[in-house]
């Protein structure tokens, strides 16, 4: 069977500095994690199915980036949607710009990673199911085609290690979820000559009219502990220092250290326990 | 515009991240005034409203299919759009599980509405609504700001707002939905959500995980760390001197060069902790045992207790088995 | 007057006949045999071995021919020495007897006598190499030497050359009974024997030449066994030396070799090894001394740099020709990330095998699969983004460099003297700052003008190399290139031995522009000498010192140290394997990153106990970052942490500064 499979790909930006809005002048992008498992996933259907992949990256330099490592992984074509990447996309646009592109290419399958490491979003390949009105499945852990490459049978990571087989016809889109232990390690040589090989480019036009979108940005700022609501009024902490805990999210409260009566010390854990809603 | 809290009936009942959205809702309604609505959708999700009617609820929207016995995005999308469109709009809060995220996105894309994914806070500030979003690995948050009459889509994660004591001050109206469901508009087919088993889980997966280092004379008392982690539902691993001693296999050893975990809860049993074990934890709560009160792995506590694990672990888990409740998470008084 | 005869006593005409033409037909097919299995050969990738003859020839002189590499090891060096040498001579006399009969007659009167006494004496101790190699066999039973079937066969056969030779030649004195028997001191003895014996000529004169059978069809036998198994390396040894680069050190990786049409060859397979490498292979005699200092073998893992060759061979041996590739096993190549590349097996293999090349080969191909170790995986993903094998989210712990009580000047925009080029671990290790901070503090109180590059830790390179990534190795050396020229200092020095080793060896002329690089040993032993360093009082501990890998064999760096711990008042025990002989901690060659895998002990673990038992010695002085944090995990996974303190060098001279 031949089977023609999307992935799509992006990269973040590892930010070191201290304003992650602004771009750095040496920006260190790595393949976004789950956008990789979804490629080695796409790059097991290529060598147990003699699959296609086609690769998709939107963005500039960053763009370049992903399809080299594509590339030199060893996928059958790349795609670059070019964007001027001064201007962040949001999701649906995002999503708008893929599916444009994505259904001239009438994939079985289209892959993609199920959660963006930079902006932390998981929106993107649900929002890309519905413009292509395909199935979707997210969370997947990995997956097996069966029947001629008609039928996919996958797993789905839940929560608490918990598990779920799920099942659809193809076409469909795929999220995978981050799985570092099928990992192939693309030596530096490979992304060399992956960034010597040739890819479509497209470029991608701003919008005429950009939607004005509702909800804006207000600030981005390093992270502040929220309070945290709790189940159990403790026993063991004063009203002070429950105020603290409740303000400081309960748990940054360090360097509390026991030593004495085990029943005493015992009757402590249990509270802890309590508090934080574990027992 | 009311706020409408989704929840979600997991693998032991109704999902804690249910009630800790229903926490937020309920204070975000309250500055907002206007009305809080649980929706819970199912085969028979009727058996859930007394719990959720403890969390101070104005309504509870019960959709009730067959086909929405197990999820599936289209049953449960085509469901809820339904109801969006016959009680609309509304500000719709899901937990972001991983079903939470699948639907979320999936429904904002079809409703056109704006969602805001993976937030950490909710509230109201002046006279818009703040939402709180981790970026970047957890090391930044932005904020993002809605005017009071927008609808959107918003998911929480778990375990970051808490729970609190259930109380009674309201009855719910409860009703009833029914949404038009065949079989072939759900196109996929779901086998059962199958729970994990704290002991043969991956441990990076573990929400909670009891170690145990060299501090443990022998086998015969590693059964005690066995017997703590099936009292709390906790998985058990170990540092490299547990993978040394044998207690542990390698795919349960926990550092820098074995696996690395974020577990809500960290239970360190004799464990030094070195840098390389130390490297590969990151919790929120960290609790210790050791007889070393300089070991480096009690300035990461929260709570360290300088006794010898051998004497105080079978005190603890008498304690916990005849204090209260022991067993799996998640299972909600009545 | 003493002559020899042709032939003595053996029927004629057809006698020397068949003689003759038996021998020339087995020659011919051994040297066919040899030719073939050499030809073997034909399926690598050629090399270059035509330059520098002299120097190859020198070699060859000394260890092929004088054996002074066999040597370095008494007992087995001296009966290798015997039995190569007495069959040499063997040779060589049967080669005089061939010239006498055929060209001139020229062994008669003393020339024959002594003649007579050498061949004599050769057969004697032809056997008794035997009896010491069945003794070293069979009695002494080296763990790591292999006996196989076909070694039994060649020890047998030899004897019986010898013995044969001594017989037949004391069934002829007994007959002919000349004057000069006593010139052949063992023949006639025996002669002397048969005659006190009274034995009948007629006997005598049928063993005579039921002996000269016997003689003869072991050396036919031995003749055609010669190309077979590892007894080629008669051959295939001495060729090994003359081909292996007259320049080549271990310290210095051979580059990846490319196809005309630019292609790179990653080696997975036997037409991908280069000739040298399958010559190699065929050098091998498995005598085991690889196996016996290797410290993957002393420590349980799968990998033994002796199978390794074993498998080349057995795999050349099974090549066809055609398109076919002959991929080695893939359990075979996975057992390469065992190797720590400490280049113990190198450093003491007599025929200049160089199993460091071949095992960076096959770990270049398996990098270039891409199929490898998760932990090792992200090691090298960190260092393609930061630099860094640390990654740049971790907690920096450069924050020794910031808890310091004064400021190390940045060299890129200070000019200072010496440039410190850390690496990573110097950097970023936790368990490492504390020494970071005193070798900060002890040069910036001996008012050392030296500097970093602030803010920027890149690896230099030399663990990657040994991983098999070159891509990789090429951008790191692009980086520091770039901040190496930029910066202002007249000289480099490194704590980290591995920096050391690839700065000097493998780092472009450019890179360095001539300034001199030390090991923080040799600066330290410098400053020593020119008092600028000064110790108030001695210290008086006994210690011991390890001789880190790449500092100590790679590039015979031993004595700084030394003098360094003797001026410090130290009274320095030396290990019992020390130098070249020191057993490697175990984490060389990238196994710092990468997962450990099952051992049954651990080589720091076994080195720590080996100071251990020297007496009363209180610290195990060690000056690498890897060696350093090893140990000290090791000596509290044994418990040894009370009673053995692990230092680093700089720890000692730290504290040598302060009292």
């Amino acid at each position: 069977m031949s089977l023609n499979v999307v992935v799509c790909v992006h990269t973040t930006n590892i930010c070191i500095g201290n304003d992650p809005i602004q771009m750095n002048t040496n920006p260190i992008w790595i393949i976004n994690p789950s956008d990789r498992s979804a490629l080695e996933a796409a790059m097991n259907l290529q060598a147990n199915y003699n699959a296609n992949i086609t690769a998709i990256s939107i963005g500039g330099k960053d763009a370049v980036v992903s399809l080299n490592y594509c590339l030199g992984r060893g996928v059958n074509n790349a795609m670059h949607l070019e964007y001027d990447d001064e201007v962040s996309l949001d999701a649906y646009r995002i999503a708008n710009i893929l599916a444009n592109a994505i259904n001239d290419l009438l994939p079985d399958l289209v892959l993609c990673g199920d959660h963006g490491n930079d902006w932390n979003s998981s929106s993107v390949g649900p929002f890309l199911a519905e413009f292509l009105d395909l199935p979707q499945i997210s969370h997947v852990t990995g997956f097996e085609i069966e029947n001629h490459g008609r039928f996919l049978q996958t797993e789905r990571r839940l929560e608490r290690g918990g598990r779920q087989k799920v099942a659809c016809n193809l076409p469909a889109v795929i999220c995978m979820t981050e799985v570092s232990y099928q990992n192939t390690y693309v030596s530096v040589y490979r992304l060399r000559e992956g960034s010597q090989r040739p890819r479509e480019i497209k470029l991608i036009s701003k919008q005429d009219e950009e939607e004005k979108s509702g909800v804006r940005l207000v600030e981005v700022s390093p992270i502040r502990t929220r309070p945290r609501r709790l189940s159990h009024p403790s026993t063991g902490l004063s009203a002070a220092q429950r105020m603290q805990f409740l303000m400081t999210g309960g748990f940054e409260k360090k360097q509390n250290v026991f030593e004495g009566p085990l029943e005493e010390g015992a009757n402590k854990v249990i509270s802890l326990l309590r508090e934080s809603g574990f027992f | 515009m009311d706020i409408w809290v989704v929840g979600e009936i997991g693998t032991n009942g109704l999902e804690e991240g249910t009630l800790e959205s229903l926490g937020e809702g309920r204070v975000l309604a309250n500055s907002l005034g206007v009305e809080l609505v649980c929706i819970l959708l199912g085969d028979s999700p009727n058996q859930y409203s007394s719990i959720i009617s403890q969390y101070d609820v104005d309504k509870i929207l019960l959709i009730k299919h067959p086909l929405l016995s197990i999820y599936s995005t289209d049953g449960f999308c085509i469901s809820l759009t339904e109801v969006y469109k016959k009680f609309g709009p509304a500000r719709i809060i899901f937990s972001a599980s991983s079903n939470g995220q699948d639907l979320a996105a999936r429904l904002a894309a079809r409703l056109h509405l704006e969602l805001l994914g993976n937030c950490i806070w909710i509230k109201s500030v002046n006279d818009e609504i703040q939402l709180i979003r981790r970026i970047f690995s957890d090391r930044f948050q932005a904020t993002y700001a809605s005017p009071a009459d927008l609808p959107w889509i918003a998911s929480l994660i778990p375990n970051v707002a808490g729970i609190e004591k259930p109380h009674h001050s309201r009855n719910p109206i409860i009703t009833e939905f029914t949404p038009h469901l065949e079989p072939r508009l759900i196109r996929i087919y779901a086998g059962p959500q199958i729970p994990g088993n704290p002991r043969s889980i991956a441990i990076e997966e573990a929400e909670k995980i009891v170690a145990g280092g060299r501090g443990v004379r022998d086998r015969v008392s590693w059964g005690l760390l066995e017997e703590l982690g099936e009292t709390l539902g906790a998985a058990v691993g170990g540092s490299r001197r547990a993978l040394d001693l044998g207690y542990i296999s390698s795919n349960r050893m926990i550092g820098q060069t074995g696996h690395q975990v974020k577990p809500q809860l960290y239970i360190s049993v004799g464990i030094s902790g070195m840098q390389q074990h130390l490297g590969g934890v990151a919790s929120k709560c960290i609790i210790s045992i050791n007889t070393d009160r300089n070991a480096p792995i009690i300035q990461r506590s929260t709570l360290g207790i300088i006794a010898d694990l051998h004497a105080f672990l079978p005190l603890l888990i008498n304690k916990l088995l005849s204090e209260g409740r022991s067993g799996p998470d998640n299972q909600i008084p009545l | 007057m003493p002559i020899r005869q042709d032939f003595w006593d053996i029927p004629q005409p057809w006698g020397p006949i068949v003689i003759y033409s038996v021998m020339s037909i087995t020659t011919i097919i051994m040297l066919w045999l040899w030719f073939r299995r050499i030809n073997l050969l034909r399926y690598g990738v050629p090399v270059k071995w035509k330059d520098r003859l002299g120097l190859r020839f020198n070699n060859f002189l000394r260890d092929g021919l004088f054996q002074i590499g066999i040597l370095r090891k008494r007992y087995p060096g001296f009966m290798h020495l015997l039995l190569s040498l007495s069959i040499f001579i063997l040779f060589l006399g049967t080669i005089f007897a061939t010239l006498n009969s055929h060209v001139y007659p020229f062994l008669k009167g003393n020339y024959y006598l002594v003649y007579k006494l050498i061949l004599d004496v050769c057969s004697v101790l032809l056997v008794l190499g035997v009896g010491m190699a069945v003794y070293r066999r069979f009695v002494q039973k080296p763990k790591y030497l292999t006996t196989t079937r076909g070694a039994i066969i060649i020890l047998l056969l030899i004897a019986l050359i010898g013995v044969s030779g001594l017989l037949v030649e004391s069934f002829r004195l007994a007959i002919q009974q000349p004057e000069w028997k006593s010139w052949s001191p063992v023949g006639g003895t025996l002669a002397n024997i048969w005659q006190n014996l009274e034995v009948n000529q007629n006997i005598l004169n049928n063993a005579y030449l039921f002996t000269y059978g016997i003689h003869l069809l072991s050396i036919v036998i031995l003749m055609v066994t010669l190309p077979t198994g590892p007894m080629v390396h008669l051959l295939s040894a001495p060729l090994n030396i003359f081909i292996s680069d007259p320049e080549h050190t271990m310290a210095r990786l051979s580059p990846l070799q490319s196809r005309a049409n630019g292609e790179l060859i990653f080696s997975d397979g036997i037409k991908t090894l280069t000739q040298k490498q399958l010559l190699s292979a065929l050098s091998c005699t498995n005598c085991g001394r690889c196996s016996e200092v290797c410290p993957a073998v002393l420590s349980g893992h799968l990998l033994d740099p002796q199978k390794i060759m074993l498998h080349i061979r057995e795999s050349l041996d099974d090549v066809k020709g055609g398109s076919f590739s002959h991929p080695f096993d893939p359990q075979m190549m996975a057992q390469v990330w065992g190797c720590t590349t400490c280049g113990a097996c190198e450093n003491i293999c007599p025929v200049h095998i160089e199993h460091l090349d071949i095992i960076v080969a096959l770990r270049r191909a398996l990098i270039q699969k891409g199929r490898i170790n998760e932990n090792l995986q992200k090691s090298l993903e960190n260092m393609v983004s930061y630099g860094s094998s640390f990654g740049i989210l971790t907690p920096i712990y450069q924050s020794w460099i910031s808890e310091l009580p004064f400021e190390i000047p940045d060299a890129t925009k200070s000019s200072v003297d010496w440039l410190w080029f850390p690496g990573d671990i110097t950097m970023r290790s936790p368990e490492y700052a504390n020494i970071s901070r005193m070798t900060a503090t002890i040069l910036h109180n001996a008012k050392i003008n030296y500097g970093i590059f602030t803010n920027i830790e890149n690896n230099s390179g030399n663990d990657i190399r040994r991983i098999g990534e070159e891509g990789l190795y090429d951008e790191l050396v692009q980086r520091n290139l770039s901040l190496l020229q930029v910066g202002h200092y007249k000289g480099i020095f490194t704590t980290d031995p591995h920096t050391y080793n690839t700065l000097i060896n493998e780092y472009p002329a450019k890179a360095l522009m001539g300034k001199p690089v030390l090991h923080i040993s040799q600066l330290l032993d410098q400053l020593i000498l020119s008092n600028q360093i000064q110790f108030k009082n001695a210290l008086g501990w006994r210690v011991t010192y390890h001789d880190p890998c790449y500092l100590g064999r790679y590039n015979k760096v031993y004595h700084p140290a030394r003098h360094v711990l003797q001026a410090t008042g130290c009274e320095l025990i030396e290990m019992p394997r020390n130098k070249d002989f020191a057993l490697c901690c175990g984490a060389g060659g990238g196994r710092f990153w990468m997962e450990e895998g099952a051992l049954t002990e651990r080589s720091s673990e076994m080195r720590l106990l080996e100071a251990a038992a020297l007496q009363s010695v209180s610290r195990f002085i060690t000056t690498c970052p890897k060696c350093y944090i090893y140990f000290s995990e090791a000596s509290r996974s044994i418990n040894l942490n009370e009673t053995l303190h692990v230092a680093d060098l700089v720890e000692v001279v730290h504290a040598a500064m302060k009292s």
